[in-house]
């Protein structure tokens, strides 16, 4: 009798063993097969010389491909070029942050303004990107034609080597702000309402209180939102290529993917293309670990 | 992993966003009332303080609004003129005094667009578009949607072997920049002759997201234990629990995460741009980018590709936004 | 609901799988036949079926439709071809992109900047073979300027050579024009008048009509010599010969007053008068070019590439009158301008190159005419033209004048002392490549140069205006009062001229190595390059037909259709080369300067001083290096 039961529970154990690895393995195959096999692989081809898409005649050349990319100066260009656009994820932590603790306050249509906020997010880039690339119009477009009937003097935004990439800035503040506000309205409302009242009964200020409870309260979300807006911002390519194919004026718009892709797709070398990937893995992987280090120095998880 | 602390952090429900700010107003109140009987001679310089403080507050108020609407503008006015110039002719368009409101209203752009037809069967662009982006699109996010479900199950409530492997595993996946499979996963769907097809947009996603995975772990780890256990003894099998009792119970939850990667799916343009040579298979993103070949002397044109590519979003959106805000708000998932 | 669900995602999966292991298994597409020895295809059994992609507007493919229509009529059950459309800017892409993964169609089209990188890769097919065989693909009847670019040799990066093979045959020619509005010219008081340079001295015996039905005393130019002027004036009336090349000065001139008229008169505050993105027939013009290739012992291939964009020197070039002259050991007949290595004296850098052994790039400052030229030039044999650098300045100076003092275009003061002519929009003005034909179209532009291509379009969208075409500018000097005038001229003759230049783009079509039915794709090419298929296509309007005698017919000049003035486009057929894009095998060495070129000087954001000191400039002397070997 009772080893009829721990037979049949050892039964069922495996059972649910089997089971539970099954169906939890399907996700996990999905990436070995379409992840980690071609991540494999991609070592492999940032040492290799290969002519085309096949690896036929392909031979090792050892660190030639890193020297190779290392060595080009439009690379580097594009280093710059994308760190300078991924300033609209700082600028949309900070409007993010403050039009989400507005929203906490006791105000009527909050519903509405948090709608309006976020769809940006759910639009397509390429639609996107044609919308502002007709605002920024040189001729025909709205921003111009401000500035004239202000009496200033017409910006060629999309040709301008100086102003290309504030145009990307701008139009990534426009996009990625509703994301912010979403998060940090979820963070805010887990902030405890007696440190506020604590606050209110010592005197301190809106403003103070803001600084002193809230913003440290809501520092995971804004670790959260900078390391993944910043490895969203590092591997930015559709709106660049979408503004200009050939990568804007003074290459401005050649970020470190569209250089990728330029390598791969337009030029055939996988290998400096496939270094050029590991590169920027590599980059993100340093600056992410920067930002965890340096994040036990603001990031709070008490609350 | 931190990643984790920072979901659990968001975690929250929808009634308590509106914050319950009267408690606060209400302990200030008592306070006062508590001082008032302690010093009656003060009750006039104390009224004009309330006065100053309302006058305070209301300032603060308009302000707030203002601000809010603001930012308000700033979001709707692009779009506006998007809509405003899809409704011009062509000449209006390209008068260099450029005007907000269309001065002959008309219809023109997109008669246009939905009649234009580069291929020889002669269905238009933007509808073959929509077509292709529905196929593209549904079948990996339903397919994908249930292996990232059950796999969550699984990993909630079932115990096997390996399972805090499996799950850090899949976590370190979401770490990963996408970039560095590029090359040679091009290289391998060029080598399957997947390329210049849909299969590298379609078949991936059939297994499951990581991001889906651990969301959806969340919510089942919140279903209580004991219901599974009941159903046990119901003799229901694992996968019956899964989808007579999980499923009903995640139904939202489910359709946060589909609607969620509906949308990316439907605004993707890496991967179509790369994987999609042949104007047949061109998804609506595609085939609205080939738009600037196409309309670059017509701008109401383009304008009104974009709002039609924009509109159907917009209605999931707008029906769905519930879904919408929580999904993200409590995974912080991006699209 | 359970099972319903299940069969549901079980169907949708299968579909998904069926589809796709349908769309990854290649068709079947026949067997190919062969090429005999008569250059006729022989069927090897079942139907070859051929890929073909096709790459243009609606027009375009309507067109190929109804060749391809023709074709598989008459190779009924032997080639079956399918035309691919692929449009879109994505093309060359994606071209590339199959093409480098082994599994690009039979046949397509390949642009001219991407046809020798392709023939270096190994990418396409070498149909040398049936070139020569081909009972129907005359090179002899053709425009050799045109067909024979496209002979290659991957070895030397040479095209046009005897060692040269064929990777492709040219689908069509789009030699460059100025397309003017007629329209702004006659409201601006510019009479038209159309006599070739050939045909000036019996039109000017009087009575005889111009290509328009005009004599000259039709025009009020009765009693009055007409020059070989372009533009001109005489007696307070104005004229534009549409068939003689105008000299620089004519053109600046031209643009002012239709540019004035347009602003004045027509309402178009934002019109220009000229618009041109190409120097090409600038330098070319005076003999200059951007790269020079010089012969060098140091160098295994015996020559390496100088970067001479900014070559200051001048160049010479043999007076009419001279029959035949020796320069360097080299003969030259009249009219032909002496090569840059002819001109140069080489000794000057000799010592550098000892000194350090590697590569002798002149900078501008140690260029050097040879004693021989110079004494040539003040014996009168040779006569002096401007230095490409004055060229190239010339193409800059048409860039726009921002008067409001904060925006003057730099190129001024700076660099040569003269300020933009301001008859052209920056090239950021107008959006994108397809703004400038916009602008045309929409009567912003009084002239744009640009290609063949446009026929078409231009047919179709210009409703508003007359418009026709006119060559390309050319370098011209003029006797003037004062000057020391030889017997049997007069003022207003050509006293110093450069030579007609300008460049026509083609696209070829090639064959894919890897395909599988090279004979079968061959045939429909021969069919579509031979005087069948061009004659279709020329009908359509939007492309030379190949063969020279179909050029000169009815069916290409239409007289009735705009342009009226076709002619033109034969001329410039004649002289015009590819651009220099085609100089070498790829365009690393041009991407970088032309990008700053383009994008910087032209819009008046850096002088041509700035230009030639920064990186992208003096770097192109070392990417130049590695087209050649040691």
């Amino acid at each position: 009798m009772y080893l009829d039961t721990v037979q049949r529970k050892k039964k069922k154990v495996d059972k649910e063993n089997l089971t539970g690895f099954a169906l939890a393995f399907i996700p996990v195959m999905g990436f070995i097969l379409f992840g980690l096999i071609p991540m494999i692989l991609a070592v492999g081809m940032s040492f290799m010389n290969i002519r085309g898409f096949s690896f036929e005649g392909a031979s090792f050349v050892g660190f030639d491909n890193f020297k190779n990319v290392v060595n080009d100066d439009l690379f580097w260009k594009s280093i710059v070029n994308t760190l300078y656009m991924s300033v609209s994820t700082f600028i949309n932590i900070v409007l993010a942050l403050l039009i989400a603790y507005l929203l906490t306050k006791n105000i009527k249509a909050k519903k509405v303004f948090r709608t309006i906020y976020f769809v940006p997010y759910v639009c397509s880039v390429v639609a996107v990107s044609l919308m502002w690339m007709w605002i920024f119009n040189n001729r025909f477009g709205v921003m111009n034609t401000i500035i004239k009937k202000l009496g200033g003097d017409p910006i060629n935004w999309l040709n301008d080597p100086d102003w290309f990439i504030p145009v990307l800035i701008i139009m990534g503040v426009w996009s990625g702000t509703g994301y912010g506000i979403i998060l940090y309205g979820a963070a805010l409302t887990n902030v405890s309402n007696s440190l506020y009242e604590a606050a209110k009964v010592d005197g301190a200020s809106t403003f103070k209180s803001f600084i002193h409870i809230t913003v440290p309260a809501i520092s995971p979300t804004t670790f959260f939102l900078l390391i993944t807006g910043v490895i969203g911002a590092l591997q930015e390519f559709a709106r660049p290529q979408i503004l200009s194919a050939t990568g804007g004026p003074d290459n401005k718009g050649v970020t470190v993917v569209f250089y990728l892709y330029r390598r791969a797709f337009q030029y055939f070398e996988m290998g400096p293309a496939s270094a050029t990937a590991w590169l920027l893995a590599l980059f993100i992987l340093v600056l992410t670990v920067i930002n965890f280090a340096v994040s036990k120095l603001w990031v709070n998880y008490d609350n | 992993m931190t990643t984790e602390n920072n979901v659990e952090l968001f975690i929250q429900s929808d009634a308590a966003t509106d914050m319950p700010e009267n408690t606060g107003i209400s302990a200030t109140e008592t306070a006062a009332a508590v001082a008032m009987t302690e010093y009656e001679s003060y009750a006039e310089r104390k009224k004009r303080k309330e006065r100053n403080a309302k006058t305070k507050r209301i300032v603060a108020k308009v302000m707030i609004y203002v601000v809010l609407v603001i930012f308000a503008l700033w979001i709707i006015l692009p779009f506006s003129i998007v809509i405003f110039t899809s409704f011009k002719t062509m000449e209006e368009a390209r008068n260099p005094d450029y005007t907000f409101f269309p001065k002959d209203f008309t219809f023109e752009a997109y008669k246009e667009v939905f009649t234009y037809a580069a291929g020889g069967d002669g269905m238009p662009v933007v509808l073959r578009g929509f077509l292709n982006t529905l196929i593209i699109v549904i079948p990996p996010t339903l397919i994908g949607l249930f292996c990232s479900a059950m796999s969550a199950y699984a990993f909630a409530k079932l115990r096997f072997k390996g399972k805090n492997f499996l799950f850090s595993f899949l976590l370190l996946t979401m770490m990963i920049p996408g970039t560095i499979m590029l090359t040679p996963s091009y290289m391998v769907y060029s080598m399957l002759e997947w390329v210049d097809t849909p299969l590298p947009l379609m078949i991936p996603g059939m297994f499951g997201a990581a991001t889906c995975v651990f969301f959806m772990r969340q919510f089942y780890a919140g279903i209580p234990t004991s219901l599974i256990e009941a159903a046990k003894l119901d003799g229901m099998g694992y996968f019956k629990i899964f989808w007579k009792i999980m499923v009903p119970l995640s139904v939202p939850a489910l359709f946060a995460q589909g609607i969620l990667g509906f949308i990316g799916g439907y605004n993707d343009y890496f991967g179509p741009m790369l994987y999609l040579r042949d104007p047949d298979w061109y998804t609506l993103q595609i085939a609205l980018k080939s738009f600037q070949g196409t309309y670059t002397r017509n701008m109401p044109a383009m304008m009104a590709g974009a709002v039609i590519a924009l509109i159907p979003t917009l209605i999931i959106y707008i029906v769905a936004q519930k879904y919408f805000i929580e999904g993200i708000a409590t995974s912080g998932m991006k699209l | 609901m359970n099972n319903k669900v299940k069969k549901i995602a079980s169907a949708i999966t299968c579909v998904c799988l069926a589809t796709g292991m349908l769309m990854a298994c290649g068709r079947d597409k026949g067997t190919d036949g062969s090429i005999g020895d008569d250059g006729i295809y022989r069927p090897g059994g079942d139907e070859a079926q051929v890929e073909f992609w096709i790459n243009g507007d609606n027009h375009e493919i309507e067109v190929f439709d109804s060749l391809v229509k023709s074709f598989n009529s008459k190779w009924n059950g032997k080639i079956k071809v399918e035309m691919v459309q692929r449009t879109g800017d994505g093309y060359s892409d994606a071209l590339g992109q199959s093409l480098a993964a082994g599994n690009a169609p039979d046949v397509f089209y390949v642009g001219d900047s991407g046809y020798k990188n392709y023939a270096e890769l190994g990418y396409l097919y070498d149909i040398t073979d049936f070139v020569d065989k081909s009972p129907t693909y005359k090179v002899e009847e053709m425009w050799d300027n045109v067909v024979t670019r496209y002979k290659y040799d991957t070895k030397t990066f040479l095209s046009g050579t005897e060692s040269g093979r064929y990777y492709g045959v040219p689908k069509d020619i789009g030699p460059t024009v100025v397309y003017y509005n007629e329209t702004y010219f006659e409201k601006a008081g510019i009479k038209i008048l159309s006599v070739a340079p050939a045909d000036l001295d019996n039109f000017n015996k009087g009575g005889v009509k111009d290509d328009r039905g005009n004599t000259k005393e039709d025009l009020g130019l009765g009693g009055v010599t007409v020059k070989e002027k372009g533009y001109f004036v005489v007696n307070n009336q104005k004229y534009f010969n549409n068939q003689v090349p105008m000299s620089w000065e004519e053109t600046v001139e031209c643009s002012r007053i239709v540019q004035n008229h347009m602003q004045t008169k027509e309402n178009k505050k934002d019109g220009f008068g000229f618009f041109t993105e190409w120097w090409f027939n600038y330098g070319w013009s005076v003999g200059g070019n951007c790269i020079q290739q010089i012969p060098s012992d140091l160098y295994d291939c015996g020559y390496y590439y100088d970067f001479t964009l900014m070559d200051n020197t001048k160049n010479y070039i043999v007076a009419d009158d001279v029959k035949g002259i020796e320069v360097n050991k080299k003969l030259y007949k009249a009219g032909e301008i002496i090569a840059y290595q002819d001109k140069i004296d080489m000794s000057v850098y000799a010592g550098k190159k000892a000194a350090d052994g590697k590569n002798i790039y002149q900078n501008a400052d140690n260029y050097k005419i040879t004693d021989e030229v110079k004494d040539l030039h003040s014996a009168g044999k040779l006569n002096e033209l401007p230095s490409q650098r004055e060229a190239f300045t010339e193409f800059v100076r048409y860039g726009d004048i921002h008067e409001d003092g904060k925006k003057t275009n730099p190129l001024a003061e700076v660099d040569t002392g003269k300020r933009a002519y301001g008859i052209s929009p920056l090239p950021t003005d107008i959006d994108g490549d397809a703004g400038k034909i916009n602008e045309f179209v929409y009567g912003n532009l009084g002239m744009l140069v640009d290609g063949r291509w446009n026929v078409t379009a231009f047919r179709r969208d210009i409703t508003k205006f007359v418009w026709d075409v006119a060559p390309l500018p050319m370098y011209k000097e003029y006797y003037e009062a004062g000057d020391t005038i030889p017997a049997g001229k007069e003022i207003g003759d050509i006293k110093v001229h450069g030579i007609e230049a300008g460049h026509s783009g083609s696209v070829a079509l090639c064959i894919s190595k890897t395909s599988t039915l090279p004979a079968a794709a061959w045939t429909f090419i021969e069919y579509v390059a031979s005087a069948e298929g061009q004659t279709k296509q020329a009908e359509a309007g939007f492309a030379i037909p190949l063969q020279k005698d179909i050029a000169n017919s009815d069916v290409f000049l239409q007289k009735d259709k705009s342009p009226k003035n076709s002619k033109v486009f034969i001329r410039a057929t004649e002289y015009e080369q590819a651009g220099d894009w085609w100089f070498l095998q790829d365009n690393k060495w041009i991407d970088d300067w032309a990008n700053k070129l383009n994008g910087s000087v032209r819009n008046a954001t850096m002088t041509l001083t700035e230009f030639f000191r920064c990186d992208e400039y003096s770097k192109t002397f070392g990417l130049l290096d590695k087209y050649t070997n040691r």
